[in-house]
């Protein structure tokens, strides 16, 4: 081992190996509560150090954990005794193509450095998760999906093209299909290293709020939407309503158009941005915010079980995903009633080492299958997903 | 002062649950350095563990301005670096940090 190490130590900038206590520790741990002490930190800056590291790794057999912002919550990033790359100095945001309305962005930077970067020339990137400083790399990595998903889908659909490295150090440019091959395999079967995202232009905003005092009416609502501009429609329970000053339970639509009744933009993004805010503002209550994939056909008994639980509930009615808002204690009782009810849990974030026991059995079955192709010896990231 | 929450609504590092929102004050973007993250300060605040690197936030307010939970964060740093004052736990890295400090020269170098 210490022969790995003193070779793992060659291969990135000197300032870019950590191995000391201090760095191993802050490294132990992301937003999922799990920890586990890795057994070095290297942080590369080109595609050449970080395919040496990964081809050194496979030839001593070692874990590898790429790692973003680590704001993941199913504890994606945290392996006991893995070689953690953090990925943060693949940070560059570049060819903003306004034609094809795309941009080509390292896996390391964050949704706050991307927003901030394409506000200036009039864009915005729609995917963004309630904690901002989330990376692109993981957010991509794990699929994420958020209200605007609505209008733009989720992490398959808005990534056009990704290039990566699989766990033998071989680079691949993932296109159309094989997209599925690095996008929401949480790196089991590659390292992202740049994406290119869509991006849209800056553009007028309104809003409507529609009572839905049941999922049926919220249902009638959703169908009732027009075909085009709809940005997000959002289902809002009493509760959460109240929250964000309204009247509930409703569902909240945005526009990208005129369409809307509330025309006032700076009243809308305010009411957007409260909506954005409502997990901040329930994790503030202690809180955990728990999420499940639903079909039309379970929405009425899910809204019954939030309503059963007093669980706060709101979310991406029109993307298929409800979020209900749990006591951190509860977590494993939401899962399993959620399962329960013949829904999927999770389908927003990914499900981690926290949560692998719940991958739907066809996904692993895909998953051991890209392994085999791509990563023989199981380095990257093992315990996750499959 | 304006910006801050009231007394009575903040909360311990205790309820910390790590989501980073506080980093982008921070000098973490920058450096990319964890050991220089609030998040880890706080972490280490949470988990009653003492280290140099608790000397490494700024205490500036923007953090805690971030913090979706409201926590006190300046003052849980602080506290957390009285526990190691009180335990008789002034480092040799925070002797030499100050030293620096006191010559002008670079603490962090």
């Amino acid at each position: 081992m210490m022969d790995a190490e003193r070779l793992l130590r060659r291969m990135v900038d000197p300032g870019d190996y950590a191995a000391d206590e201090e760095s191993l520790l802050a490294y132990s741990y992301d937003a999922s509560g799990l920890e586990g002490r890795p057994l070095a930190v290297l942080k590369p800056r080109d595609e050449e150090q970080l395919r040496r590291i990964l081809v050194h790794a496979n030839q001593y057999r070692l874990p590898v954990v790429p790692r973003g912002a680590g704001t993941g919550i199913r504890g994606g990033c945290v392996k006991e005794g893995a070689v953690v790359l953090d990925m943060r100095h693949f940070a560059t945001i570049e060819r903003l193509d306004t034609q094809r309305h795309t941009v080509d962005v390292g896996a390391g930077v964050t949704v706050r450095e991307l927003n901030a970067a394409l506000a200036k020339r009039g864009y915005r990137f729609p995917l963004v998760p309630e904690d901002e400083e989330a990376t692109i790399g993981g957010l991509a990595s794990q699929n994420h999906v958020t209200e605007e998903s609505f209008l733009v889908g989720d992490y398959h659909d808005v990534v056009e093209q990704a290039a990566c490295f699989d766990a033998l150090g071989r680079h691949h440019l993932l296109k159309d299909a094989d997209l599925s091959k690095g996008i929401g395999t949480e790196g089991v079967a590659s390292v992202l290293l740049t994406l290119r995202v869509k991006v849209l232009p800056t553009h007028k905003l309104t809003a409507d709020v529609f009572p839905a005092k049941d999922a049926t009416a919220a249902l009638d609502a959703l169908d009732g939407l027009p075909k085009k501009g709809v940005l997000l429609a959002e289902y809002l329970d009493a509760e959460a309503a109240r929250l964000l000053k309204l009247e509930g339970p409703c569902l909240l639509v945005a526009y990208a158009n005129d369409g809307g009744s509330y025309k006032d933009k700076e009243y809308v993004e305010t009411l957007l941005s409260k909506r954005k805010g409502l997990e901040k503002t329930l994790w503030a209550k202690g809180l955990a915010v728990e999420e499940a994939a639903l079909t039309r056909e379970q929405l009425p008994a899910f809204l019954g079980l939030c309503e059963k639980e007093r669980w706060v509930c709101f979310g991406h009615l029109g993307g298929g995903i409800l979020l209900a808002a749990v006591e951190r204690t509860e977590r494993e009782t939401f899962w399993n009633k959620v399962i329960a009810l013949g829904a999927l849990p999770g389908g927003k974030q990914g499900f981690g080492r926290l949560k692998r026991e719940y991958v739907p059995q066809d996904v692993k079955k895909m998953l051991l299958k890209l392994k085999e192709e791509r990563d023989y010896n199981n380095i990257l990231n093992p315990g996750v997903l499959v | 002062m304006i910006f801050r929450r009231k007394e009575e609504e903040k909360k311990g590092a205790d309820a910390c649950i790590l989501c980073r929102l506080c980093d982008a004050g921070s000098s973490y973007p920058l450096t990319l350095d964890e050991r220089r993250s609030l998040r880890h300060a706080v972490w280490l605040a949470k988990n009653r563990r003492e280290s140099a690197w608790l000397y490494a936030a700024m205490l500036n307010g923007v953090g805690e301005k971030a913090c979706p939970i409201g926590i006190a964060i300046d003052d849980a740093i602080i506290d957390a670096r009285r526990r190691m004052v009180e335990k008789g736990m002034e480092t040799k890295e925070n002797r030499e940090f100050f030293a620096k400090l006191r010559q002008g020269k670079n603490p962090y170098a």
